[in-house]
């Protein structure tokens, strides 16, 4: 038996690598690859920047090197987290604000031929406005509250949901709606089951562009008038020159508003998973 | 039942459909189309592409206007689109984020009937087509037969008196087309349904339906009702038969005729032509 | 006054030097508008005037070379030159920036002590921003209970107008004139009266410019200088001048008044003992001091370099032009009128 066994060749299966030497070649190279890259030129670009700030002697007011950021950051950071909370609470109550809104005008344009005719065009125009010019009319109408800078925040994340949403409900395939209509469906069955349900792509496009778009709203809004917020601190911080915690504040700042975009964008390829990437 | 009886289930008489109707740019594209049908027969509708074969079955359904002339199903005006009549299209449109047995029962849905009723009889028929071990997937990990023959399931579903069929199976490969062809009439022999079946291939016409109309391009009128002389139930074999050909190579000839005549021009009316002496 | 004052040297061809403000074309500034209108021009200087965002940013500017030289307010070119900022002051021209808390005529704030638990709104990127936990100590004032609210200029002004706060910090001369401009007259109590001496406007440059290109720094300190004292004696015809310079100052009647008053206003910082005694362009060594201490204080890590005096103000260029009593007199005549705003 053994005798048999032996002769019957044998398939190689698997290369011998040395014991104890992990695979550094190859397919796990390459999965690291999407996050060892930007991160080493994020490294080589502070290092870049720390030399230059010295070798230059830039005045720490007007550039401060990496180091001292990081270091200020690391004093400040209780203080940034405080200001982080409205300014995020802000944030996603212009986001919530403009998504219903954006899709309930969108809803009304879809199925007002005349309100479409009206509105569409007009929304079109508006996003070319540069609304930033806008923000000190909010704080005219509505005060130095916290509902200025929401409301401000919502008028400028609005636009981007109203138009994809528009798109988006605009675009349902022809032969779904033609097979709901084959079943007698009502209006508001073939908008709940077919036409709602085709346009949620589109509309989680609009939302991400919404949720970078409150964050910015909210932010300028805070640079116009506010008592608390990052905004608030970045002002702050410049009254006294302190450039490094302007710094610190604006990477507390990018971490929020990545974090906030990256849950809509986690919700969009959860929904685009279960309608099979199409 | 009304007077009209099993004869004339469906009734088309002197149907036209015109768009844009008076204007210049005024198209015909039904012209004075009369024919009837009795319960039970299954019709293949064989002309060229694009000569209007799917307004006519549109009207049929309810899902376009009639612009002269009139349909009745059942002895009742056919107007707008019945929960007794099911459309089946090229398309299959499946709902991208349903599974295969939800999209079944999509119609039951719609038509807020019981779904719990209508859950085993769903099961069976996605068995019958051999779908049983894919009721729970998505269509995008369904091939593109295997999503026709969920449309199938989702079409009788809910028990349609009346089944219209636009070239369901014109877009799928000619291999599956034939297993598709041969599930239809096992189906179709289960449920006894009347059939209207619009195709441009004129061996799956003489295949499948027990009476063929032939339609000439636009504006499409009829120029052969040809009856199939071939008992049922049909194996795949008979598409062998010497008789089976000469039933094709006469109807393609029809069907040639009526192509090289330019626009405008009828071929002569050729009604209730019986097949050649078997 | 003619331009044959001061010696010039001889030049052949126009040089182009970029001036920034502290802040917008208004009544404090209608000298810099007058020197390039008549002073630069001779020097053989075209001086190319930009609008400022505040001193803060006139100093960066400056200090980046974007700008040759410019308006920065003394405090806040004291924290700059603290901060490591290589600018140094060629002339003070005015002895009172007017920093300070203003309410409505109507409001029941009458003394510093009456903000305690107040709404007070501010411009953080403002000069006067960073100096008023030294004015809260020194008037006896517990900051904490002081509700703040962050504005942005834009809205400084309305907000308390429209009464949705108590009082706002500013500089009092920008923002008295622009409510006046609109009907609204206010009350302002000044850092100054608490005994916060804070110069105003200097002329300022980056030290380096001074080491290479002094000459270049004596004719635009001379022209400034001579403007200046131009101003002061020919407002109607400064504010001519200031006009054709600024186009959008003549569009409507309240711009005009705006700018009358606010030059109403900037003389009272002028006339004052430091320039009685000293000559334009003076500046005081005390005051510049007791302002360091207050950066130090309140704007400085603690253990931080003080900047050495030498660093911050010179006064090579100054004093060359000293107007009699007379002169003086006529001026104080004429901006008794506008007494009332300051305090």
């Amino acid at each position: 038996m053994t005798a048999e066994y032996s002769a019957v060749p044998r398939i190689a299966i698997a290369p011998a690598r040395p014991a104890g030497k992990p695979a550094l070649t190859g397919p796990r190279l390459s999965q690291a690859r999407p996050v060892i890259l930007p991160l080493m030129t994020a490294a080589v670009v502070l290092l870049v920047w720390q030399i230059v700030v010295a070798v230059l002697r830039i005045p720490a007011v007007i550039l401060p090197p990496p180091a001292e950021i990081g270091y200020e950051l690391w004093r400040v950071l209780p203080v940034l987290l405080h200001h982080a909370v409205p300014t995020t609470l802000d944030s996603l109550m212009a986001f919530f604000s403009a998504s219903a809104l954006g899709v309930g005008v969108a809803i009304v344009i879809t199925y007002s031929p005349f309100l479409r005719d009206m509105l569409y065009p007009n929304l079109v125009l508006f996003q070319l406005i540069p609304k930033v010019a806008l923000a000190p009319l909010f704080v005219v109408w509505l005060g130095i509250g916290s509902q200025s800078r929401v409301a401000f925040a919502t008028f400028v994340s609005f636009f981007p949901v109203v138009i994809s949403a528009a798109v988006g409900f605009a675009n349902v395939e022809c032969s779904a709606l033609r097979l709901c209509r084959s079943l007698t469906a009502s209006e508001w069955q073939c908008f709940t089951i077919v036409r709602f349900p085709f346009a949620l792509p589109a509309i989680f496009s609009g939302m991400k562009i919404a949720m970078t778009m409150a964050v910015i709203g909210v932010i300028i809004g805070e640079f116009i008038s506010a008592q608390a917020g990052l905004g608030f601190y970045i002002l702050y911080a410049s009254s006294r020159m302190e450039t490094a915690v302007i710094f610190a504040a604006l990477f507390v700042l990018c971490v929020i508003g990545v974090a906030l975009f990256g849950a809509v964008a986690l919700a969009e390829e959860l929904v685009r998973r279960s309608y099979g990437r199409r | 039942m009304p007077v009209v009886g099993r004869e004339r289930y469906v009734e088309v008489a002197e149907v036209s459909k015109v768009y844009r109707a008076g204007t210049a740019e005024a198209i015909e594209a039904v012209s004075s189309v009369s024919f009837t049908v009795p319960r039970g027969q299954f019709v293949a509708v064989l002309g060229p592409s694009g000569c209007g074969k799917s307004t006519l079955l549109m009207m049929l359904g309810g899902l376009e206007s009639v612009t002269a002339g009139h349909i009745a199903v059942g002895g009742e005006p056919m107007t707008v689109p019945r929960t007794s009549i099911g459309i089946m299209f090229q398309d299959p449109t499946l709902l991208p984020w349903k599974s295969a047995l939800d999209n079944v029962l999509f119609p039951i849905r719609v038509l807020k009937r019981p779904l719990n009723t209508y859950r085993d009889g769903a099961r069976e028929l996605l068995e019958r087509v051999g779908l049983d071990g894919f009721m729970h997937k998505k269509p995008h990990e369904l091939s593109g037969g295997m999503r026709q023959r969920v449309a199938i399931c989702r079409t009788l579903v809910y028990d349609p008196e009346l089944l219209l069929m636009d070239e369901p199976f014109s877009a799928l490969d000619a291999i599956t087309r034939d297993e598709m062809n041969e599930l239809l009439l096992d189906l179709w022999q289960q449920y006894t349904k009347t059939a209207l079946f619009v195709t441009h291939s004129i061996r799956e016409a003489v295949f499948l339906a027990d009476r063929v109309l032939v339609m000439t391009r636009r504006p499409a009128t009829i120029v052969e009702d040809l009856t199939i002389p071939f008992a049922r139930p049909r194996p795949m074999a008979i598409g062998e038969s010497r008789e089976f050909n000469a039933i094709c190579g006469h109807l393609r000839e029809r069907v040639g005729e009526s192509r090289s005549r330019a626009n405008g021009h009828r071929a002569e009316p050729n009604r209730a032509r019986p097949g050649p002496a078997a | 006054m003619s331009a044959a004052l001061l010696p010039m040297p001889a030049v052949a061809e126009p040089r182009n030097v970029k001036f920034t403000l502290a802040w917008l074309a208004q009544g404090n500034f209608v000298y810099v508008f007058v020197a390039r209108a008549k002073t630069m021009k001779p020097r053989g200087i075209d001086l190319e005037i930009a609008r400022g965002f505040g001193s803060m940013a006139s100093a960066q500017g400056i200090a980046t070379g974007q700008f040759e030289f410019g308006i920065v307010a003394a405090p806040p070119l004291i924290l700059s030159v603290a901060k490591d900022l290589p600018l140094i002051a060629l002339a003070t021209c005015d002895y009172d920036s007017t920093m300070g808390v203003g309410a409505l005529d109507d409001s029941p704030i009458l003394k510093p002590q009456d903000l305690a638990g107040k709404k007070v709104a501010s411009v953080p990127t403002s000069g006067e921003f960073p100096f008023f936990p030294a004015y809260a100590e020194k008037v006896g004032l517990d900051a904490k209970s002081i509700e703040f609210v962050h504005v942005d200029n834009k809205v400084l002004e309305r907000v308390l107008m429209e009464k949705q706060v108590d009082a706002i910090t500013s500089f009092a001369l920008g923002s008295a004139s622009t409510m006046l401009s609109k009907g609204v007259s206010s009350r302002w109590m000044l850092y100054s009266a608490a005994g916060i001496r804070n110069h105003g406007q200097t002329v300022a440059t980056q030290r380096k410019t001074l080491e290479t290109d002094p000459w270049l720094c004596e004719a635009i300190s001379d022209g400034l200088l001579e403007a200046l004292a131009y101003t002061l004696s020919n407002p109607q015809d400064s504010l001519e001048l200031f006009r054709k310079e600024v186009p959008e100052m003549a569009l409507n009647p309240s711009s005009k008044e705006f700018a009358r008053i606010g030059l109403g206003m900037w003389q009272h910082g002028i006339d004052r003992p430091e320039a009685h005694q000293h000559g334009l362009g003076w500046s005081d060594p005390a005051a510049f001091t007791e302002t360091t201490d207050l950066v130090m204080r309140y704007l400085m890590e603690p253990g931080a370099k003080r900047p050495d005096p030498e660093a911050i103000f010179t006064n090579r260029f100054a004093s060359k032009i000293k107007l009699g009593a007379p002169e003086w007199a006529d001026i104080r005549a004429r901006v008794s009128e506008f007494d009332k705003y300051l305090s």
